[in-house]
């Protein structure tokens, strides 16, 4: 069955299930004080797909239709997190938040694609015994892991990750490939979890 | 021929010579840029994909890695 590719009906099951409802969490712990830019979801789209045919012109070959796992989700991420589709309204207890609730939106949306498309890969696997399947899907279960406060010197992983990608975006600097790179060690960590 | 006329003559005699040698110089150059810049980097190759389609693979998504309303409520 061919693809058009970006395909927009995957977009839709990823805002539903995903981008909304994570969106959704934020306007509940941070309440009243988020409010979101107009057309969020059509931006989004707009962007990914612009990044999209990016990555498919200058990296890919031209036989290339379609991008593999870890630059379709790092598009996603930086469509996002350049977007900034959340803005904070108001502040909480007289005090700015100091969190970057757009960039760890980004990355919850990126481990979320990785970790679907990694299971797909496992289920598709025809060279693994079920039990294998069933043992690499279960490091799954709770989404992609991350290095946890052992291995990691200063701060939270993923608010470090979450300010590397506002200021490569502010510099200008941000890459699709070096994103996809991270997700994929992050998917390798998960798998030899 | 006096002196001067021999030490003129020598002066034209340099200044003529540097410029036909930068003349040359200046065209070999050229020439040769425009070579370096036809040459393609053909050591690099563009990428490749074996991956899933993401019709397939969005059957799995869901939400994972995000922010937890639960612990965030009991903190506050």
């Amino acid at each position: 069955m061919s693809e058009m590719h970006p395909d927009r009906a995957s977009y839709e099951v990823i805002w539903d299930k995903v981008i909304s409802e994570e969106i959704s969490n934020y306007q509940t712990v941070y309440t009243n004080c988020i409010e979101l830019i107009p057309n969020i979801k059509e931006e989004i789209w707009e962007k990914y797909v612009s990044l999209n045919n990016h990555c498919k012109s200058n990296y890919m070959r031209a036989s290339v239709v379609r991008l593999d796992r870890h630059k379709v989700a790092a598009c996603y991420m930086i469509a996002i997190a350049t977007l900034r589709p959340m803005r904070f309204t108001k502040k909480i207890d007289g005090r700015d938040i100091p969190l970057a609730i757009n960039e760890t939106l980004a990355i919850t949306v990126g481990l979320s694609i990785v970790r679907a498309f990694a299971i797909a890969a496992i289920q598709e696997n025809g060279d693994i015994t079920q039990e294998d399947k069933d043992s690499l899907m279960k490091k799954f279960d709770d989404g992609i892991r991350v290095p946890d406060s052992v291995l990691v010197n200063h701060g939270a992983y993923i608010d470090n990750y979450a300010n590397e990608l506002f200021f490569t975006i502010s510099e200008g600097s941000i890459n699709v490939l070096s994103i996809a790179h991270e997700l994929y060690l992050l998917e390798v960590i998960t798998k030899m979890s | 021929m006096t002196g001067v006329e021999m030490v003129m003559g020598v002066l034209l005699g340099l200044v003529g010579l540097l410029g036909v040698v930068a003349l040359i110089t200046l065209f070999i150059t050229k020439l040769n840029a425009q070579k370096v810049n036809e040459i393609k980097n053909i050591y690099l190759c563009k990428m490749v994909n074996t991956d899933s389609s993401i019709q397939d693979a969005i059957r799995y998504i869901k939400l994972t890695n995000g922010v937890n309303v639960k612990e965030k409520g009991e903190n506050e």
